[in-house]
């Protein structure tokens, strides 16, 4: 039976069962291979795998640089008549790029590099046309969503998500890596450094698994509250539901222990 | 505020920039029915540096009115603040003020 986290010298220290400890590695090490699969789709994953430093590194500050984006206009021309705005879809809803090609699934289309086919310029004069479609994978969409709500200009997600998807990606990886290793210890040990990267750890752990078991609304999530006692009901919601509530659980307890720590 | 940790980000004035635009852009965060009501508050304060109460206000009125305006200011730094968000996995957009 597991025990909840509590302060330790400058650690928080909880008690879980061997099996506890590996079933949730493990669903860290899956949320961090989704996330791998993405930034290998897009040409994203060199940097980080390369400079281990990365693993200790605080979540991105944004500081991607302003690139005097004012410009971007890009997204204007291809829009007016076409069908999918008068269904009121913006792109983004569809993975097209800027001349209403479809991209390829996940992909990093840099507008700038294919008119100008020359990328190896300055590196940085392109920034500001860079597109990226969103994924296609729900789960990998709850975890990096849009930057800007439909109500934004045509395009306007696609390029914030070229600029700012490859450092918050970086950073989860970093952080589902470390719960990865901190998991492999018996008992539980987070330095309090660690604490807030941990702790977004679990929750992109129960947001990709909150996806799984469509939990949209809150009344979802009472229902997938009640699936943890119905053995009754199939398998493997049941089994999703009691990982759910069990990483909801822990990722409570480090608050608790947190919070009453920072009053 | 006692802090035991360093912080993520440093913290900054959620107004300072607005004075500068007559229409700042604006941090919104949305309710989801996934993030923890501690998280979302414990976001607030390591990211923001709010107090305890100013967090738990913000939070609850996440939770109760489905969407929050947290902080204003240029688009850039507005663009930071959405990313950090995304990066503990709240769910945050930004807009630019109605003026």
């Amino acid at each position: 039976m597991a025990r909840a986290f509590r302060p330790v010298g400058g650690a928080y220290v909880a008690q879980l069962d061997a099996a506890e400890s590996r079933l949730v590695g493990e669903l860290a090490r899956d949320v961090l291979q989704m996330l791998r699969s993405r930034a290998e789709l897009t040409g994203d994953l060199v940097p980080d795998d390369a400079d281990p430093a990365g693993v200790v590194g605080p979540p991105p500050a944004g500081g991607t640089g302003s690139a005097g984006a004012e410009s971007s206009g890009g997204a204007a021309g291809a829009t007016g008549e076409d069908w999918w705005s008068e269904l009121g879809l913006s792109t983004a809803d569809l993975g097209l790029d800027a001349d209403g090609q479809l991209l390829p699934d996940n992909a990093a289309y840099d507008v700038e590099a294919a008119r100008t086919a020359g990328e190896d310029g300055a590196g940085t004069p392109g920034v500001s046309t860079r597109r990226r479609a969103r994924p296609a994978d729900p789960a990998l969409a709850r975890l990096l969503p849009d930057l800007v709500g439909a109500d934004a200009d045509p395009g306007e997600a696609e390029r914030l998500r070229a600029l700012t998807e490859p450092g918050i990606a970086a950073a989860k990886r970093a952080a589902l890596a470390e719960a990865g290793e901190l998991l492999a210890q018996n008992p539980l040990r987070v330095p309090a450094e660690s604490a807030p990267r941990f702790a977004s750890a679990l929750n992109d752990i129960r947001l990709v698994l909150a996806q799984r078991l469509g939990i949209e609304t809150e009344e979802d999530a009472a229902r997938v509250s009640r699936l943890e006692d119905d053995d009754e009901e199939a398998e493997l919601e049941h089994y999703l539901a009691l990982l759910y509530g069990f990483v909801s659980w822990l990722q409570e307890s480090l608050m608790t222990a947190l919070l009453r720590r920072r009053r | 505020m006692t802090v035991t940790s360093e912080p993520l980000v440093v913290p900054h004035e959620d107004t300072a920039l607005s004075s500068h635009q007559e229409r700042p852009y604006l941090l919104i965060v949305w309710d989801d029915p996934v993030n923890l009501m501690s998280y979302v508050s414990f976001v607030f304060r390591s990211y923001f540096g709010f107090s305890a109460e100013r967090a738990d206000e913000l939070m609850l009125r996440v939770h109760h009115d489905g969407h929050a305006v947290v902080a204003s200011g240029s688009k850039e730094r507005i663009e930071a603040d959405v990313v950090a968000m995304h990066g503990y996995g709240l769910q945050a957009t930004l807009r630019r003020s109605e003026g």
